[in-house]
């Protein structure tokens, strides 16, 4: 109570360090009230036996009563507070043999533990021991994909993709046909924080969507959170996409790697110091660009079209208490015909990291990360010579605590610093070029954030999460900044110095989940949460192009707001070899952002007057079950959803339906285990097609038939749907080699999916108007290899 | 310079896609009223169309409306009478455009008024027409090259008219100098449906007009199958309809591509 009344009158003056502050006099009061009895602590990491990889939500718990334990966090730490006495403690991850290690609490004690990846095991007695998550953690609205889990799922071109895969849970919709974006319940691309080891993943894409950034023999795994965003991430409104690297094994080294239709991979990991410290690299490029090389046109054999990407990771155990990692990603995409026209995009992101352990108790996670995107175009002619270039970055420090103050209370809370810059498209152009060189001004910002969250079980059946993060964006000069009136017409231009504030927006976004525990095997579970987002992409094409513009908050945008409030039934039953969840929510947003008509948002200084601003609301239903474990496995999951927006100057002021609103959006995947050497998968799709805008007539201007719209999104692309299918076999493996074979199909009973529909002239007579579509992918066979060493 | 362009070309070219004409329920749309009123300087005759959008499956393109007042005021305040010559096609002789004049439309239909406004501007100096060619995947693309000085400090815009071996004049190319002002500037002009080919007897109309026009024109362009959200060109009449009305200053170029 002492930290309330210091705090009000500090929120008063609205600083954002006062509110830190206040934070951190809250907890001091929590900290007192744990310290009170005479308890001991059992904290350590639990580790894959054979790689020496940390477990992530591993579970530790008494033998004797399943209801008392806890999990490992991120960087598989786990700290458990408990009375002194004799206990036996049972260590258990999903796929791993469970770990039984008795021990005499008389005082604090590390306990570090290794597991082994079990064979599979009979689904009977697979579980009783697990700790079960889904039910019994109050986080909401959250898939875990594990890479190894995901393996079998069939993909586009044999190329493993944890973008696509997760396409296939529900309330997450595809971009597009073979496009590795994605919506969120109702989001736009935008809404979604893509991070990779905590760093912003600005494009997550290449090829124009067709392939993601993610090259998954580097990641150990993913999680998505659709709502009830935990309070540590924020600056999105939609998703957070929590994306980890794999450190390394570090016992010995290995290698392993594929040759598939359109890219090889090459992974190679080991340890630094054996059990101390460990290595992981990890390549992938395209080689579509080779057979260019074979044509005998020159114009065509010196065209280039290839990505790549490249990840590293490198950890070293300082001592028992501290640990740093520093990892990060390359990857580029780059396209090029003869000598005339170069295009090449891609991010570099790069996390330094340091997990140290204050006390037994306290883990802090220090972040230090650096992000940026950037694109050149080259185009040189006889009388041409100009380039066109943008980028966007960003640095970050984030210092996360996790105090775990006692067995049924952790506390998580810190800051997220970070700064950003964006250097819109600007033109270079030679002396004699007739394009004239243009440099747009930068736009500088920063969100400062601040957030302090409590997980607390005051009654084995009630566990909840509740907190709050408080984000202050600043905008800061140089540069002038227009305001606009209704119409886009500048109002007032006014010109500020480096480094002075221009515009701030101060916000409070609390975050709520909890979840009560009907019996042992179904709980039901709740959750609220507000997030904002301060970076807007502008897009208005269907593809995601990287030249798509970025801008922040500024005196005409207002951070974007949602708030979601979800409802869920969770139940596990067969163990805990299936488990069903139905959540249904609700999404309220505003300041969205949408275009006038002919918006021209191709480097424009006033990029800002073509915007216009609305509101938004998505909601739905969504069901998903899943079989985890014995030869048979996968999941079924089904949407039910509208996402709608509402802006005064369009469709006359009417609600309408976002492009990627989809009524039903259905996934079912199913792999199985023929024997220990084959593997046979398959994958079915439906869903209701996007929304679009197709004309309601047509009119002649001169000789040009042009259309007539009344209504955005009026229409409907017709329903999508596909079945995908593949087989692996794995050839005897040898101590020291394995390799195996995948075959798959996309697309197998060749669908005519439209891509897009478009209206002309028929050919034949002139007078006669016709719809035509275009079908992407047919049925598209694919072959891997891969290998292990 | 349009990487969009390149992009469709390039994913087209790598993607399996196969295309078929579909038949699609479209709404029939209350017919619209449309409007298309050109003002220039190199006839004496003036042109104004009045016509109604029509049912997406109707055959036929121009639906003529009848019985309209049209009328145009110059600057000094002449009033020039649009005469119906065929169902919505509205004619006024003896009316040559002047360059830097404005130009006031008035359209009275059914009860309801139509108000324009625009000025023509000036015709820039042509410096000279010739035969371009450019190379992309091994194919030679022919185009009618267009050089002249762009007039600098102020914002210009073009509109390209294209006549192939005596056929109908067709919307080829709008274009802003946004990015080359001032420049010396080559324009290559070419036909979208139909490559140009040696011997080809070739008339292109270039026209200095307004942002209204170009906004329409660029509109047009621009939307292609990827537009996330396609919307009817804007229109720079009062009164709700359709289309545009755009004093221009014309140049008449004949050639025959090399």
């Amino acid at each position: 109570m002492c930290s309330i009344a210091v705090c009000l009158p500090i929120t008063k003056n609205r600083s954002f360090w006062g509110i830190t502050w206040c934070f951190i006099s809250l907890l001091s009061c929590l900290f007192d009230t744990a310290a009170a009895q005479s308890r001991h602590t059992i904290s350590g990491y639990i580790r894959d036996a054979g790689t020496g990889e940390t477990l992530i939500g591993a579970s530790v718990q008494l033998q004797d009563n399943a209801s008392t334990g806890t999990r490992t966090n991120s960087y598989g730490f786990y700290s458990l507070t408990l009375p002194e006495s004799d206990y036996v403690l049972v260590f258990s991850h999903v796929g791993y043999q469970p770990q039984e290690i008795a021990i005499q609490l008389n005082g604090d004690k590390p306990v570090d533990v290794t597991l082994s990846a079990g064979e599979l095991l009979d689904e009977v007695t697979i579980g009783r021991t697990v700790q079960d998550d889904h039910i019994r953690n109050p986080q909401m609205g959250v898939n875990r994909v594990d890479v190894n889990e995901i393996r079998h799922v069939p993909v586009l071109f044999g190329e493993k993709d944890v973008l696509k895969t997760i396409q296939l849970l529900p309330g997450v919709v595809s971009g597009g046909e073979g496009s590795s974006n994605f919506h969120v319940r109702g989001g736009a691309g935008d809404q979604n924080l893509i991070l990779l080891d905590e760093a912003t993943v600005y494009n997550a894409s290449h090829l124009f969507g067709f392939f993601s950034t993610f090259n998954s023999d580097a990641i150990k795994e993913i999680k998505l959170y659709k709502g009830g965003m935990p309070a540590q991430y924020g600056g999105r409104l939609a998703s957070v996409l929590d994306i980890l690297m794999l450190d390394g094994n570090q016992q010995t080294f290995g290698a392993q790697g594929g040759v598939g239709l359109i890219a090889s991979r090459l992974k190679v990991d080991g340890p630094i110091v054996a059990d101390r410290g460990s290595f992981m690299v990890s390549g992938r490029r395209t080689y579509a660009d080779l057979f260019l090389k074979l044509s005998n046109d020159p114009d065509i054999n010196q065209s280039r079209l290839y990505f790549y990407d490249l990840n590293a990771k490198a950890n070293y155990r300082l001592n028992d208490r501290n640990t740093i990692f520093l990892s990060g990603y390359f990857g580029r995409d780059v396209l090029g015909y003869s000598d005339q026209f170069g295009f090449d995009w891609g991010n570099v992101t790069s996390t330094l990291r340091w997990n140290s352990l204050l006390s037994e108790r306290m883990f802090s996670n220090t972040v230090l990360v650096f992000s940026d995107f950037n694109y050149n175009v080259a185009i040189t002619s006889n009388d041409f010579d100009f380039m066109i270039a943008s980028r966007i970055r960003n640095y970050n420090l984030k210092q996360d605590f996790q105090f775990y103050s006692s067995n049924n209370s952790t506390l998580r809370f810190g800051v997220d610093l970070l700064q950003q810059r964006i250097q819109p498209a600007s033109i270079e152009a030679n002396e004699d070029t007739p394009v004239n060189s243009l440099q747009l001004e930068d736009r500088r910002g920063a969100e400062l954030a601040a957030y302090l969250s409590h997980e607390w079980k005051p009654v084995p059946q009630l566990s909840l999460v509740y907190g709050l993060r408080v984000s202050n964006f600043l905008l800061f000069g140089p540069g002038t900044f227009s305001t606009y009136d209704e119409a886009g017409d500048i109002t007032q231009s006014d010109t500020y110095e480096k480094g002075e504030l221009v515009t701030h927006y101060l916000r409070f976004e609390p975050r709520l989940s909890l979840s009560y525990q009907l019996t042992a095997d179904k709980s039901i579970k709740f959750s609220y949460n507000r997030n904002t987002q301060n970076l807007h992409q502008l897009s208005n094409s269907t593809s995601s192009l990287p030249t798509d513009a970025w801008v922040m908050s500024s005196n005409n945008i207002k951070p974007q707001v949602a708030d979601q409030a979800a409802l869920g039934y969770y139940q596990q039953f067969g163990g805990d070899a299936y488990e069903f969840s139905a959540e249904t929510y609700y999404k309220y947003m505003q300041h969205q952002i949408d275009y006038r008509n002919g918006a021209d948002l191709q480097a424009n200084n006033h990029i800002e007057s073509e915007l216009l601003f609305g509101l938004g609301r998505a909601y739905g239903v969504e069901l998903f079950l899943k079989k985890k474990s014995g030869k048979f496995n996968g999941w079924l999951s089904y949407g039910l959803s509208r996402s709608e927006r509402q802006f005064d100057a369009i469709n006359e002021g009417r609600w309408f339906a976002a492009r990627q609103d989809r009524t039903h959006d259905a996934a079912a995947v199913a792999m199985y285990q023929l024997s220990p050497r084959w593997n046979v998968s398959a994958t079915f799709i439906y869903s209701t097609g996007n929304a679009v805008t197709f004309p309601s007539g047509k009119y002649t201007v001169g000789e040009e038939t042009l259309w007539y719209y009344t209504e955005r999104n009026g229409y409907r692309m017709p329903d999508y749907h596909r079945l995908d299918l593949g087989v692996t076999w794995e050839s005897k493996p040898t101590n020291r080699f394995a390799s195996s074979w995948t075959l798959g199909v996309y697309n197998a009973y060749n669908r005519k999916n439209a891509y897009l529909i478009d209206f002309r002239e028929s050919e034949t007579n002139p007078a006669v108007t016709e719809a035509y579509r275009i079908a992407l992918f047919g049925i598209i066979p694919s072959i891997t290899w891969n290998f292990k060493f | 310079m349009n990487a969009t362009k390149f992009f469709i070309l390039v994913i087209s070219s790598l993607l399996f896609s196969c295309e078929d004409v579909i038949d699609l329920n479209l709404n029939d749309a209350n017919p619209q009223l449309v409007i298309i009123g050109e003002i220039h300087d190199q006839a004496d005759q003036q042109v104004i169309t009045l016509s109604k959008t029509m049912a997406f499956n109707q055959e036929g393109g121009f639906d003529g409306v009848s019985g309209a007042q049209v009328e145009v005021t110059d600057g000094l305040g002449v009033v020039h009478q649009f005469v119906e010559h065929s169902p919505g096609r509205y004619v006024a002789d003896h009316f040559f455009g002047r360059i830097r004049e404005t130009y006031h439309l008035l359209v009275r239909v059914d009860g309801n008024t139509y108000t324009a406004v625009s000025q023509m501007p000036p015709m820039i100096q042509i410096d000279s027409v010739g035969t371009a060619v450019t190379h992309l995947f091994g194919e030679e693309q022919k185009y009618v090259a267009i050089a002249y000085q762009d007039p600098p400090e102020q914002p210009n815009y073009y509109r390209y008219m294209l006549r192939v071996n005596g056929g109908p004049a067709r919307f080829a190319h709008a274009a802003n100098d946004k990015f080359n002002d001032g420049n010396y500037i080559t324009e290559h002009v070419g036909d979208a449906d139909e490559e140009l080919r040696t011997g080809d007897a070739v008339t292109v109309y270039m026209q200095c007009v307004d942002q209204a026009m170009f906004d329409f024109w660029n509109a047009v362009q621009l939307t292609n199958p990827g537009t996330a959200a396609p919307a009817n060109p804007p229109s720079n009449i009062e009164g709700g309809a359709l289309g545009y009305f755009s004093a221009y200053s014309m140049a008449e170029l004949n050639l025959e591509i090399k």
